[in-house]
Order: structure tokens, then C-alpha cells, then sequence
């Protein structure tokens, strides 16, 4: 039997970056799933690449806490109830803060915290009533502290990992546990890391990663599984980092953090 | 409160710090002298200990050289004990004694490991229990930790000295916590490096990153100056810090804010 075996999952955001991870993981796991997104084309072709259509449904979304509600009546309608609800954070906008555009730093929040917001709201509401639940926010390691050229991400997702912490405290005596999920580097993640002068190229980037590799799909949909599962069921409120230790390292002192014997 | 904090009035206090024959604290014993107060250079190396007892004597201060192994938990109560018998109180307690070495981790030998934890996290404790007692007593006092900005950080081949200085951060919000309601104030300080003979050793091993790069990885993008942190020192130890009770104040150039790549 699979892991999740008839369990419903909403993903929410369901069009972006580390989304198709997540689902699949889902899949494999054995969750029915539910994915919303404004994208409709690229969620309608993520359901098409899964396979057994009867148990993932597509639903287009917006970005406001009325279209969620609407959204959620039609999936438990459709599908019934909703049993785990992962959020997923919007692509960065990368620009050193003294150019970032008013406007960009405001979409970073609503496509990011207020997205985050809506479903948790939303969802976590059913689930606050039924006594039991599991949000997961997909967040970015930007979140965890300054990233200089990273303003409009680092502090949208340094909001999610707040809002995950006071959901915590309010929902986790009502059976509903609520964690961050912070993915590591990715080799896809590379594009954006190059538009700072601080990753002038892939190589500094790698070096930059003790556990010396760039983060898999794998590496994620195991962590996401993992808090899932009742195994995980005392853990709330957690940021979980899978990042081969890239937020711990204090890098300034060491040439590579495989500096001395090896 | 008015004034600079750099032309705070200390005349009549009793200050101790440990490890001040040389670098921050004999800095920090001079800037208490320079401004009224008696400073206790608490040094386990006698011949470092009686040149700064010279050195601040000449300049016509109030300073005495006391041995200390800090370590010692007797050796610290009697050093507390006879301090407050002689000058009749103890007001300022400065945690400062430490030292760093560099090894990979899997060859520390167990003595390394406990003297650098008997130093630096042992000995604060000792500093902190024996000064708190008098301090408690009298209804006042304040006790400053010299933690590390290493504290917050994971660095290879650094463990006993990260370990060490990650226990004194919460050593001291602990103590700040639990002295507070009796008048004791407990905080600390986390320094990046700053150019003392100890930096420049520590900084010349074999794979530590060049001082250039050291330096193009902080924010600040320099090392911390002297009169930088005295300036804090003199904040914590004075009434304007009155309302600050159990914090590890960072003056690091920014460098455990940056969870970048610089």
C-alpha cells in the first residue's frame, strides 16, 4: 500500500517552480490530488503527464480569499475532503533593492504571503473544524535570512515562515500541523542565482553547498512525504530545511566547507 | 537617558574582566578605567596579566592583575569573593577569556574539547554564578558574555570553539531571563572578527580563506575596529542598556545576516 494511499492533497500554485516536484512525490505516494493554479494549460499538462486522471483534478484559481473559497467547495465537491494542503511560493524577482519597482515588491507578497495566507485561511479552516489536517508551505532558502538582490522573495517567504509559525501555535491543538518546507539549491534554481554578482558562475554556487551537489527533486518530494505522514505527527511549526546545510554554513571563515582533512 | 554612551560615568565601579592581559579585554579594562572604574584583569598568563597591570597603572588607572583559570570554578568564586572584600563590591563582570583552534573534527582530542567548553561555555557559567551571587546580593550588576558571531554559525574544523560560543548565547538568555526580576542584567556580545593579534593567527591556517576574501564576504565588507566595540561594551554595561536583559547583541558587519553567497 502506498504511503498516502486515497489521501487528498490540494496543491496550491501548482504551476510553479518546485510544484511538479511536489505533485509527483504525491503521486507516488499514492494521494489523490487536487491542483489549483491561474495557469490552467501548464496544470491541465502536469495532470496529463501523471497518468489515472481519475484521481487528479485541475482547478483554475485566484489570487483572492473569495476565489479560494469557491475553489475549495468545488474540489470537496468533486473530490471531498481536503486531507493535506501544500502552498507553493511564485518565482523570484531578482534586482538589487535600490532598482526593485514598488510594484514588484507588492506582487512578491500577494503572489507569495497572501497566496500562502488564503489557502492555510481557506483550507486550514475545514480542517480546524474536522481535527485533523497537514499544511505544508513550499517556501525558498531565501526566506531563512538576508539574500542581498533577493528584497521582494526573501522577505515574502521570511513572511511565510512567520505565518507558518503562528499558525502553528493556533491549529496544532485542533490537530492541524502547519510547516515550512524549504527546498535547496536546484540546478534549475541556477538562472536566478547568476543574476547577482555574488554567483558569478555554477561552480561558485556548487562550492558554496557542503554537501557539495545541487538539491534533487527527490531530495524534496522525500521530505515532503515525510511530513505528511503520521510518522511526523508531534512536528509543527518546523522550517525544514533540505539544503545540504547551505543556511548553516557560516562560509566567511573557510575557503570550502571541505577546508582541512578530508 | 542623555549623554553619549561613550562618556558614561563608571567611577566607583568594580569591573572584572577575564582573559584582559591582551586583545578585547585588555580593551575592554581600559575603557572601564578610562572612565572611573577599577578594572580586575583576570589572566591566566601571568606575564601578559602584570604588563597590562602596568600599562593601565602608568596611564595612572585603577588596575590590577589577578591569575585566573577560569575553568577553575573555586579559583573563580575566590577571585568574585576577594574582589568584592577588597573594593568593596562588584559591579561589572566581563566573560571575555577564550581561545581558538582549528582541527577537523574527527582528531580533536578530548582534552581540546574540554578545555575549549571548560574555557569558554564552563568558565562563563563559572564567571556568571560566582559575580550573579554578589550581584543578587547587592541588588545590582551587570555581566557581559563574550560570545561570537561563530556562535550562530556552523564552520568546519571549528566545532569545540562554535559549540562553546553557540552554548554562551544561550547560557545568556537563560541567566538574563532568570536574574532580570533581581536587578542582575546578563547580556552579550557576538563579534565577527575584528584586528587583534588572536585574528590574525586564527585567520592563518591552512585552509581559511585569504583576508581579502575574509573581508569581500562581510556585508561591511571590513573588519570590525576596536572602538566599534567598546562602544557596545559601554552600552551593556550602562544605564542606557537598562530595558536589555538576556540578548547577544551581533556587531559582526552584518556577516550571520548574510545567508548569501558573499
Amino acid at each position: 500500500m502506498a504511503e498516502l494511499d486515497g489521501m487528498l492533497a490540494l496543491v496550491a500554485g501548482a504551476s510553479r517552480p518546485h510544484a511538479a516536484t511536489c505533485v509527483r512525490a504525491l503521486k507516488r505516494a499514492g494521494a489523490r490530488l487536487a491542483l489549483v493554479d491561474h495557469n490552467e494549460a501548464t496544470i491541465a499538462e502536469l495532470a496529463g503527464s501523471l497518468g489515472q486522471h481519475d484521481r487528479v483534478d485541475t482547478y483554475p484559481g485566484n489570487l483572492s480569499a473569495a476565489s479560494a473559497a469557491v475553489v475549495l467547495k468545488r474540489i470537496e465537491e468533486r473530490q471531498g475532503t481536503v486531507d493535506i494542503l501544500v502552498t507553493c511560493a511564485g518565482e523570484p524577482t531578482v534586482a538589487p533593492s535600490v532598482e526593485l519597482s514598488g510594484e514588484d515588491f507588492a506582487a512578491a507578497l500577494v503572489s507569495n504571503t497572501f497566496h500562502a495566507f488564503i489557502w492555510c485561511q481557506a483550507v486550514g479552516r475545514k480542517m480546524v473544524a474536522a481535527g485533523r489536517g497537514v499544511i505544508v508551505n513550499v517556501t525558498g532558502l531565501s526566506g531563512m535570512g538576508g539574500w542581498p538582490g533577493w528584497l521582494a522573495q526573501s522577505a515574502s517567504l521570511g513572511a511565510i515562515h512567520n505565518l507558518t509559525h503562528t499558525l502553528a501555535t493556533e491549529w496544532t491543538r485542533h490537530g492541524v500541523r502547519v510547516n515550512s518546507l524549504v527546498p535547496g539549491i536546484a540546478e534549475r534554481d541556477l538562472s536566478d542565482l547568476l543574476k547577482t554578482p555574488e554567483a558569478p558562475d555554477r561552480e561558485t554556487v556548487l562550492r558554496r553547498i557542503p554537501s557539495g551537489r545541487f538539491a534533487t527533486d527527490d531530495d524534496l518530494g522525500k521530505a515532503l512525504i515525510y511530513l505528511a505522514r503520521p510518522e511526523a505527527s508531534f512536528i509543527s511549526g518546523e522550517i525544514l530545511r533540505v539544503d545540504g546545510a547551505w543556511d548553516v554554513w557560516g562560509r566567511y571563515y573557510a575557503v570550502d566547507p571541505h577546508a582541512g582533512k578530508r | 537617558m542623555a549623554g553619549n554612551v561613550l562618556d558614561v560615568d563608571l567611577g566607583g565601579q568594580v569591573a572584572v574582566i577575564t582573559g584582559a592581559g591582551r586583545g578585547f579585554g585588555l580593551d575592554f579594562a581600559r575603557a572601564f578605567c578610562e572612565r572611573g572604574a577599577t578594572s580586575i584583569i583576570a589572566e591566566l598568563l601571568p606575564e601578559l596579566g602584570r604588563a597590562a597591570e602596568q600599562e593601565l597603572q602608568a596611564a595612572g588607572h585603577h588596575a590590577y592583575f589577578a591569575p585566573l583559570d577560569v575553568s577553575d570554578p573555586l579559583a573563580v568564586e575566590a577571585l568574585a569573593q576577594e574582589t568584592r572584600a577588597r573594593h568593596g563590591g562588584l559591579h561589572i563582570w566581563v566573560n571575555n577569556a577564550g581561545f581558538a583552534r582549528h582541527m577537523s573534527s574527527e582528531d580533536v582530542p578530548t582534552d581540546l574539547w574540554q578545555r575549549g567548553i571548560g574555557v569558554m561555555l564552563s568558565g562563563t557559567f563559572y564567571g556568571c554564578q560566582s559575580a550573579g551571587r554578589i550581584m543578587l546580593a547587592q541588588g545590582r550588576g551587570v555581566i557581559v558574555n563574550i560570545a561570537s558571531a561563530n556562535g550562530y554559525l556552523a564552520q568546519p574544523g571549528r566545532a569545540v570553539y562554535n559549540a562553546a560560543k553557540a552554548g554562551v548565547i544561550h547560557l545568556t538568555a537563560t541567566l538574563g531571563c532568570e536574574w532580570a526580576p533581581r536587578g542582575v542584567r546578563v547580556n552579550g556580545i557576538a563579534p565577527n572578527v575584528f584586528m587583534t593579534e588572536l585574528a590574525r593567527e586564527s585567520i592563518n591556517f591552512a585552509g581559511a580563506a585569504s583576508m581579502e576574501t575574509y573581508i569581500r564576504r562581510c556585508p561591511a565588507r571590513r573588519l570590525g575596529e576596536m572602538p566599534e566595540l567598546i562602544g557596545t561594551m559601554l552600552y551593556l554595561v550602562s544605564d542606557h542598556s537598562a530595558y536589555l536583559v538576556g540578548q547577544t547583541l551581533r556587531v559582526d558587519g552584518g556577516i550571520v545576516s548574510d545567508h548569501y553567497l558573499s
